[in-house]
């Protein structure tokens, strides 16, 4: 009973979908399903890297995806791809799962993981030559504890349905008991001092995005590309959630800052997700952090969470209340030679955001 | 793998939960439990008990009691005459 590994071609969806409701679960299979389609055929590309499927007995038993991004390293835009929807048959799959990222590391140029809690999938990551990378920093703001009290409740409750639902109103007084201390702690009110550039909703990504874009790569020189091609694949075409864009513009019409924010849901909770913060300077970037912040607070949420950023637009997020969480990891195996691996390994040289890899979707509140 | 197949078998018996008659022949073709976590569990168990690292790049070949065994004979070899 050997185990082939091949790329996946589209007469595989059906064994595929089936593959994520016994891996994961039956009821959010549509979501896959239509999520997969756009994450891994439509994100722009400088070579499409397919899917990978492992089969045994003609029978698919192992998935991973790979999902496809032009990443900057220093001068050049190199292939990368970021892996995820693992699935795997459980008693079946045999070593499905070592071999398909085993050919993952040995013929995409840069391979990226994002995500996940420590455990043992990263320990395999790392001994099949994956090295994990500092940059995805979550930071938190409170901004209604009886919401986060609910929230946490609810994950603990997982086992007693009724309970669950009681979550909310059951932790109101609790809530307001410590609201005060949480108003010093994350510092409610606070202000950033901004610059004069007026931060309004855009609809859409246009031609400034790509100088806005031109302009952060100048200050990291590890990201993937964030030019309007994908800003509009990653928020305006994305099958799930909806985000609100945020820019500074100058007097000249070009785009000095600009943050895409979103609302989500853990249990009963509503958590607003700092998806992105791209700018040209740091006045601008104070500008729309402070407008990031009136946007959650019309979205009415019980907190706020950051993934990764840049080290500057933590800072400021800290002197507006932003608490430091815990770290999501991260893993990066490459091939570009010594220069690139030296930046690819530098937690300075990045910006990462909750737009890369899959840390948007479904298993990532739940990961918070 | 003479000298290595006693503790050998015992670790395949310990992690992989199969009857001391099976570990000798086990791969992971023909043993359910053996999947990718547990490969990984028994190969760092491997490594441990003698001292040795298999590289990335055998990781993925060493899918038979036969073939750690043979691996690990190279490496406790090599130590051996370093």
């Amino acid at each position: 009973m050997s185990t082939a590994v091949r790329e996946y071609t589209t007469t595989d969806e059906g064994e595929v979908c089936d593959l994520y409701a016994r891996a994961f679960n039956a009821a959010t299979s549509e979501m896959f399903r239509q999520r997969w389609h756009w994450e891994f055929e439509a994100a722009p590309a400088l070579e499409r890297f397919a899917n990978l499927v492992a089969e045994r007995d003609r029978r698919i038993v192992a998935h991973l995806g790979r999902l496809n991004v032009r990443l900057a390293v220093g001068d050049a835009l190199v292939p990368a791809v970021f892996l995820n929807d693992v699935m795997a048959d459980k008693g079946r799959a045999g070593l499905s799962v070592v071999h398909l990222v085993k050919r993952s590391l040995d013929e995409v140029p840069v391979v990226l993981h994002f995500g996940g809690q420590p455990g043992p999938d990263h320990v395999m990551l790392e001994r099949l030559g994956m090295q994990p990378v500092a940059i995805g920093q979550i930071m938190v703001r409170v901004e209604r504890p009886a919401g986060v009290l609910a929230a946490l409740a609810h994950r603990r409750l997982a086992a007693h349905p009724r309970w669950r639902r009681a979550a909310r109103w059951l932790f109101a007084a609790l809530g307001a008991l410590l609201t005060p201390a949480c108003a010093v702690r994350y510092r409610w009110g606070a202000k950033l001092v901004a610059g004069a550039d007026a931060v309004t909703p855009l609809s859409d990504f246009d031609e400034r995005f790509d100088d806005l874009w031109k302009a952060m790569r100048q200050q990291c020189p590890v990201m993937c590309a964030r030019d309007r091609t994908f800003l509009r694949w990653r928020y305006r075409d994305a099958p799930t959630g909806e985000y609100l864009i945020l820019a500074a513009t100058r007097d000249d019409g070009s785009i000095a800052a600009a943050s895409v924010v979103a609302r989500g849901s853990m249990g009963p909770a509503r958590v607003g997700r700092l998806m992105e913060c791209l700018y040209s300077d740091e006045g601008a970037l104070a500008a729309v952090i402070n407008a990031s912040l009136a946007a959650f607070r019309a979205m009415r949420v019980d907190m706020i969470v950051s993934v990764g950023l840049t080290r500057q637009a933590r800072e400021l997020l800290q002197v507006v209340g932003f608490q430091a969480y815990r770290d999501r990891l991260f893993m990066v195996k490459s091939s570009l030679g010594p220069a690139g691996d030296a930046l690819l390994r530098d937690p300075a040289s990045w910006y990462i955001s909750a737009g890369d890899g899959d840390e948007d979707f479904e298993r990532s509140a739940d990961a918070i | 793998m003479s000298t290595l197949d006693g503790r050998l078998t015992s670790l395949v018996v310990h992690v992989l939960e199969v009857s001391p008659a099976e570990a000798g022949a086990a791969s992971a073709d023909t043993i359910p439990a053996w999947d990718s976590l547990a490969h990984l569990r028994l190969l760092m168990a491997v490594e441990e008990e003698y001292g040795v690292r298999f590289s990335p790049a055998e990781i993925a070949e060493l899918d038979s009691v036969k073939r750690i065994g043979d691996a690990l004979e190279r490496l406790v070899s090599l130590r051996g005459s370093a």
